[in-house]
């Protein structure tokens, strides 16, 4: 049975999603992965939500997946021992060098590449298996039979998103905001960066600034570059075949929004398991969610825009 | 330190002196359908080779940087044609590909910079697989590629245009239409996206800087942080840049700062130089000679 992971930007989110019919969570661990620091949860926080998580008989996955520089190699270790120790059950992880040495010392902890190694191919998930995943996120533009020819050929465990969005980039693999504005700041003795995704700061959206493409003249203007949002419907049925997670992103909307989203995904997935495939009813359902998730993140592209004009260093 | 460029045809290499340099990459890595791309055209491949030998050249060839499956059974067998023409170095971004490199052919990889390889742990996670070189993370500063250097021998761009993005698709394409342009000619124009005097430029697959990363002022921190070889990154430019730019970097490097010579860097960049990330600041600022 497909696994439906959620997401913890909060204990009352961790608690919602649950609720709401999730088989799993996960949780930012604060100065520690890729979103905001009001979206990560500290040690107590990461603590009570895997009391959480097993009182429901679920799983708690901590996101570490910023990549840390090489000097804070050693805190990093300090704060996987104390995961291990608080029975963590999964680990979501960024760096291959990184995913092997938490191997080399637990054996036993489950580690997932994290949507930002942007795992392109089968050769590429098998590098991932070898370094010690056994599972990877795999990348938002990866279709169906790309799916099942890295399950295949590399042996790993799969997990795709089903609310995220596909960008301009590949995942993990742009660093437009960090070019444009960038502003090191520090939790306790660990570094993040404000305007780096990868280094555990927000993304400043600029794809979704308005742009022109001039050459010899002004071809075109006041297109984005491509941020789309997306919820997957038609597909999971057949990646219900492939794959061994759906996860749906959204630690940074309301708790409300995503009880209302996990509770549809978990009523959809049971209803293909049972065979009811009213593709328009669920269709219809979604589209109210999609509404109400839409509004949401404008609010915050706008905010995000604002505090990027903020530093920018022209 | 060795001073290398890349480039993608062998038009470009002809009309252009790679002299100053003391390697060349050979292929576009972002878009397989680049006019006369090194590493879709065999035979030409074999031409450029052997030039570059002629003048004494290491030859290194760049494969495609973000690879899904459909594209592993190509990049295998331009492998089997590297072979056959001993070339000096495969350049991959992709781990998959450098893991399957050294398994199959035991050819001498270099990482490329848009593998993020950002850590010390990665680094020996390489060594121990054999990968000889590497292209740190384009976002990590001075102080952190210091922590790399030991077991691979380090390289950075030290001037063009870096990478601040690669995709899927081609985003140009959509616009063969608003300019009238088709590809392959539509990226060989002079192109870019400009918001609020923010600047980048499309290519292919990959978003580059709008700024020319420039590091003359910086090179003896650059040594100093373990750096083994310095790239001039021309993929994108004009034919003629990345001589007169190779120029300027080989007398930098033999004979010190010039005042002369910077000037014309500045010069030779349209949209202004920075620094990248190398002092821990955004991508597109330049600290001056700090």
């Amino acid at each position: 049975m497909v696994e439906l992971l959620a997401p913890g930007g909060s204990t009352d989110m961790v608690r919602a999603v649950f609720e709401a019919g999730a088989n799993s969570v996960y949780a930012g661990v604060k100065g520690w992965s890729r979103r905001a620091s009001r979206y990560e949860l500290d040690d107590s926080g990461i603590v009570e939500a895997v009391r959480i998580a097993h009182d429901s008989g679920g799983e708690l996955r901590a996101a570490i997946n910023a990549t840390p520089s090489s000097m804070e190699i050693p805190m990093l270790m300090d704060k996987i021992d104390f995961l291990y120790s608080r029975e963590v059950d999964a680990l979501i992880l960024n760096d291959p060098g990184i995913i092997r040495l938490i191997r080399d010392r637990y054996p036993d902890i489950k580690i997932v590449a994290s949507i930002g190694c942007n795992i392109l191919n089968h050769e590429e998930a098998r590098f991932y298996r070898e370094a010690g995943a056994d599972m990877i996120v795999a990348d938002c533009k990866l279709d169906l039979n790309e799916l099942k020819e890295i399950k295949e050929k590399a042996k790993v465990g799969i997990e795709v998103l089903i609310h995220a969005n596909t960008d301009f980039t590949y995942l993990g693999k742009c660093w437009m905001s960090s070019y444009m504005s960038l502003r090191p700041e520090k939790i306790g003795n660990k570094s993040y960066y404000i305007g780096s995704p990868n280094r555990g700061g927000v993304c400043f959206r600029p794809c979704l600034k308005r742009w022109k493409l001039k050459g010899e003249e002004v071809y075109s203007e006041g297109f984005n570059l491509p941020n789309d949002m997306f919820l997957l419907l038609e597909e999971i049925p057949g990646l219900m075949k492939v794959v061994d997670c759906l996860k749906i992103q959204g630690r940074e909307y309301s708790v409300s929004l995503i009880r209302e989203i996990v509770s549809f995904y978990r009523s959809f997935i049971n209803a293909v398991e049972s065979g009811d495939l009213r593709m328009d009813f669920w269709r219809r359902k979604l589209m109210k969610l999609a509404s109400r998730r839409d509004a949401e993140r404008l609010r915050k592209t706008l905010e995000l825009m604002r505090a990027a004009e903020g530093e920018l260093l022209f | 330190m060795e001073l290398v460029t890349n480039v993608p045809n062998l038009e470009q290499l002809s009309k252009c002196s790679v002299e100053p340099y003391d390697a060349v990459y050979l292929g576009n890595p972002y878009c397989w359908d680049y006019d006369g791309n090194l590493v879709s055209n065999m035979d030409d491949l074999g031409i450029a080779v052997e030039m570059l030998r002629d003048m004494g050249k290491r030859v290194y060839v760049s494969t495609f940087a973000a690879p899904r499956n459909r594209d592993l059974p190509r990049i295998f067998s331009l492998l089997d044609k590297l072979v056959e023409l001993e070339i000096d170095a495969v350049e991959s971004s992709n781990f998959g590909v450098m893991k399957y490199i050294k398994r199959e052919y035991g050819m001498r990889v270099h990482a490329g910079g848009l593998a993020n390889i950002y850590t010390s742990a990665t680094v020996e996670l390489l060594a121990s697989i054999g990968i000889e070189r590497v292209t740190p993370a384009y976002e990590l500063s001075l102080r952190e590629i210091e922590e790399l250097k030991g077991s691979v021998e380090i390289e950075v761009v030290a001037h063009g245009k870096i990478p601040v993005g690669i995709s899927h698709e081609c985003f140009l394409l959509r616009f063969e239409e608003d300019t009238g342009i088709r590809c392959p000619s539509l990226c060989r124009r002079e192109m870019i996206f400009e918001s609020d005097g923010l600047i980048l430029k499309p290519f292919g697959s990959v978003t580059l800087s709008g700024k020319d990363v420039c590091m003359y002022e910086h090179i003896e921190k650059l040594r100093n942080s373990g750096v083994d070889a310095l790239r001039i990154e021309g993929i994108s430019e004009r034919i003629g840049y990345r001589e007169k730019i190779g120029r300027i970097y080989r007398r930098r490097i033999e004979k010190g700062k010039s005042d002369d010579d910077f000037e014309k860097l500045k010069r030779l960049s349209k949209y202004g130089l920075c620094n990248g990330f190398y002092f821990n600041r955004a991508g597109q600022t330049y600290t001056g000679g700090v």
